[in-house]
């Protein structure tokens, strides 16, 4: 009895003991963070022709049934809008759940984007869903869109005047796998509200299963897909309070591309929101090759 | 934080329910014991921009509690009601609101102690865990959540925890879980039973759960484990006790997201015979804030607790300058030495007389670059390189002082003290840019007895330093009609303030009432901005003048 005792309290012991997660370096995510000694900072060009630039965030996932229709809403919307169109494709919610048992091996989530489908409430209308700017659709605070309200709410955004323009400049090394991202917020008119920037990681062309309304899709093209952040799901604080009109900021960021991501098919995309409402106010997409 | 409200009157119901199951109706009536003790404390508010008391919009804040415990043999169970509304200036405004934040229910049976609901609880000497409430400061890290104690064998004794914490009116994000085990080998090993010699050892582990954070720069752990280890010999009139804790990997708000382990150590030995005690400590502290949110700098979530080396003082002036724990680094020694005097003695006279002297200093501890271009405590690295005995170049705080309490005839009873502070403003205060000061401080308390009930006593104090606020001289007048009634007259005079124009006084008189348990006092008075630190925990004190009352009753 006396021994048993021992034992149980041992195992016990052993399971606290086990509760620690040491971290090994780097500490800051993508190897960096704001760095401007290993990513020297450029110069960017002049922009005499700023355009408005709305973004799409769409919630996806592979074992969706209907998400392959909502990228093909996606490709006709980029056909109308062309460049005005930044899209990106967050994997979340229980349809991008891996099942090997079926074939659903490929992990497409990640932490931030979970984040924000959850945030948001994205699965309430289900899947294939997105927002727009992150516009409110309907009061209290719902900005969630189905695929066929994606274009109304378009339209009336696309011929706004920008407040803000963005730039970015990249520079790969594709041996040590070094991005240094640069991203000029220029402000085209005084703001006086708190400006966050935020930087996400995409990456085209990973063929993988979906699921579609008729059978499974094994050889699946997913494209704009939300790989990671570079500042965190809801950035950074860009700048506070009020910020005179022709005011440049540049953000320079290094990060370490992880091995399975093909640089050859990784985008930055760049956006700017208040935080006070959430609204995003610019976006910009840049391809690193 | 997670917005859940602590108290569910769900919870109150089924725990109600239940005490008339456990214990049959009739008992639950019956036999049962009721206890509790109730405070209130009212404060009004005068604006006075000479000594820079705001404006309150309420005119008048309160903050109230009461406890209520009920027990019936191995069973008990009990609440407590908090109300600030609105809190008392200096109180965080966190606590805003009135409710039931603190429940527990307990019972022990055979070598089981079970709680659930609110507790308190320490580990060793709370390197790794400690939780509890002081009201003075406004601090309460009481868990939520499920304790057991078990003895499994005579002189072997295991605490087991897990909860969150208190959080104002919520709890906070982490999840604390923890186990403690205690030995007295005097008890399980038959051969030392009758030794002299006694000899426990302890080990504790802790580890918080707190979920990642997306939006951050940085890669988190999201298990934070701490250890330590203890052992305590006492033989006779001697006792050595030691105590080791280290963590792993914590970066957090406090140590500016740093990923480099902690550690602690305090070792007191102590001797003491009839008339002599001497108490010699010393400690290490090298990044060791623990807490239950990765984002939190306040009072506020502690898993652990740090304890200061440094004498607690009660009067006035050298409370000015109270010591606050460094998690991030300090390293301290501490002696004492308490001397009885002999009655009858050519020193001590027909009475005798005792002489109390504590010397204790903190310093900072070396912290070296991990290269030629990382600064020390920059984010997002290891942080710094530091030896475990190197003494850092800055001296935080060092307080000499020396009582001698001394009874000269039945009338007349006196307690005198000298303290010599050297104390770092800048670091344990954050005032930067301020000096350290250099203050010498003299007090005299004399107490004469008028009559076996009536008594008066003297305080007479006096600060001297040329920094910070200058000089100080302060007085304190005490009528006693035992055991009823005390009438205080008191006032701080900021006399050598270098602004001429800041040498204000600052008087309180105060009536207190008492009859039985119950206790009532009003006051009126000025109170000057500065800080209070109980156990090396600090709370800012903003400056106030008006009318105070306070109410407290137990039954």
């Amino acid at each position: 009895m006396k021994t048993l005792k021992i034992f149980l309290l041992l195992i016990i012991a052993g399971y606290f003991v086990q509760s620690c997660d040491k971290i090994d370096p780097p500490y800051t995510k993508g190897g960096g963070g704001t760095d401007t000694v290993a990513c020297p900072v450029p110069d960017f060009p002049i922009n005499n022709n700023p355009i408005r630039k709305v973004m799409i965030e769409e919630f996806t996932g592979h074992q969706c049934p209907n998400c392959p229709q909502g990228q093909v809403k996606i490709k006709e919307l980029k056909v109308k809008y062309g460049e005005q169109l930044n899209v990106v494709a967050i994997h979340a919610g229980v349809f991008s759940d891996l099942d090997p048992s079926h074939g659903y091996t490929y992990d497409f989530r990640t932490a931030e984007g979970t984040l924000i489908n959850d945030d948001f409430d994205a699965g309430n209308l289900g899947y294939p869903s997105g927002m727009i700017n992150r516009i409110v659709k309907s009061a209290p605070d719902n900005r969630i869109f189905s695929r066929f309200e994606w274009e109304g709410a378009m339209d009336t955004m696309m011929a706004v005047s920008p407040f803000l323009d963005l730039q970015i400049i990249t520079d790969y090394d594709s041996a040590s796998r070094k991005l240094c991202t640069h991203v000029q917020t220029e402000f085209l008119q005084d703001i006086t509200k708190n400006v966050n920037l935020v930087i996400f990681i995409l990456e085209d062309s990973i063929i993988s299963k979906q699921q579609s309304i008729s059978s499974a899709i094994d050889d699946y093209v997913h494209s704009h897909v939300l790989r990671g952040t570079v500042s965190g799901a809801y950035g950074k604080v860009l700048s506070e309070g009020l910020v005179t009109k022709d005011t440049k900021i540049i953000k320079s960021y290094k990060t370490i591309l992880p091995a399975e991501w093909d640089a050859h098919h990784i985008s930055v995309l760049a956006f700017v929101y208040y935080p006070d409402d959430m609204i995003i106010l610019q976006s910009e997409a840049h391809h690193i090759y | 934080m997670e917005r859940k409200n602590i108290f569910s009157p769900v919870r109150l119901i089924i725990i109600l329910l239940l005490f008339p199951l456990i214990a049959g109706a009739q008992d639950f009536l019956n036999k049962g014991k009721v206890s509790g003790n109730f405070q209130l404390d009212v404060q009004t508010y005068i604006e006075d921009s000479t000594i820079g008391a705001p404006a309150v919009p309420e005119k008048l804040l309160t903050n109230g509690f009461a406890n209520v415990n009920y027990t019936l043999g191995s069973f008990s169970a009990g609440i407590r009601y908090e109300m600030y509304l609105n809190p008392i200036l200096g109180y965080d405004q966190n606590y805003k609101g009135n409710g039931i934040p603190y429940w527990y229910a307990n019972y022990i049976k055979d070598d089981f102690e079970i709680t659930v609901g609110n507790f308190y609880e320490q580990f060793g000497n709370g390197l790794i865990f400690r939780t509890y409430e002081e009201r003075n400061l406004g601090y309460d890290n009481a868990m939520n959540g499920v304790r057991v104690k078990y003895s499994p064998f005579n002189g072997v004794y295991i605490k087991g925890i897990i909860g969150t914490q208190r959080y104002y009116w919520e709890k906070g994000p982490g999840i604390v879980r923890g186990i403690d085990g205690e030995v007295f080998l005097n008890d399980i090993i038959k051969k030392m039973a009758d030794k002299k010699t006694n000899i426990s050892l302890g080990g504790s582990f802790v580890s918080k759960y707190q979920k990642d954070d997306p939006s951050s720069d940085f890669h988190l752990p999201l298990n934070v484990g701490a250890w330590a280890g203890r052992f305590n010999i006492t033989r006779g009139k001697v006792s050595l006790l030691a105590e080791y804790a280290s963590k792993i990997n914590d970066p957090s708000g406090v140590n500016n997201m740093i990923y480099k382990g902690g550690d602690a150590l305090l070792v007191t030995g102590s001797y003491s015979q009839k008339g002599l005690g001497i108490v010699l400590s010393a400690k290490r502290i090298d990044n060791m804030s623990f807490k239950s949110a990765r984002n939190e700098i306040g009072n506020s979530l502690d898993i652990n607790f740090l304890p200061p080396l440094s004498k607690v003082h009660t009067y006035s002036l050298p409370a000015i300058y109270p010591y606050a724990t460094q998690p991030n680094g300090e390293m301290g020694l501490q002696g004492q030495v308490v001397y009885n005097v002999k009655k009858k003695s050519k020193l001590g006279g027909k009475y005798g007389m005792n002489i109390s002297a504590t010397y204790s200093i903190v310093y900072s501890i070396d912290k070296t670059m991990l290269n030629d271009s990382t600064p020390i405590g920059t984010e997002g690295t290891l942080g710094y390189d530091t030896k475990f005995f190197s003494i850092g170049d800055d001296k935080y705080f060092q307080d000499f002082n020396i009582e001698v309490t001394k009874k000269f005839n039945r009338k007349w009873k006196g307690i005198f003290t000298y303290m010599n502070l050297i104390y770092d403003i800048e670091v344990i205060e954050g005032h930067v840019g301020d000096a350290t000061v250099y203050a010498n401080i003299a007090i005299a308390d004399i107490n004469y007895k008028i009559t076996p009930k009536k008594s008066l006593r003297l305080e007479l104090q006096s600060l001297f330093t040329k920094q910070d606020d200058g000089d100080w001289f302060a007085a304190l007048l005490e009528y006693s009609i035992a055991p009823k009634w005390f009438i205080t007259a008191m006032d701080m005079y900021n006399y050598g303030n270098n602004d001429p124009d800041k040498r204000f006084h600052y008087y309180n008189f105060s009536v207190a009432f008492i009859k039985k348990t119950n206790r009532i006092s009003l006051g009126y008075g000025k109170q000057r901005e500065g800080i209070l630190c109980v156990g090396g925990v600090c709370r800012a004190v903003p400056a106030s003048n008006g009318f105070a009352l306070t109410i407290t009753s137990s039954f």
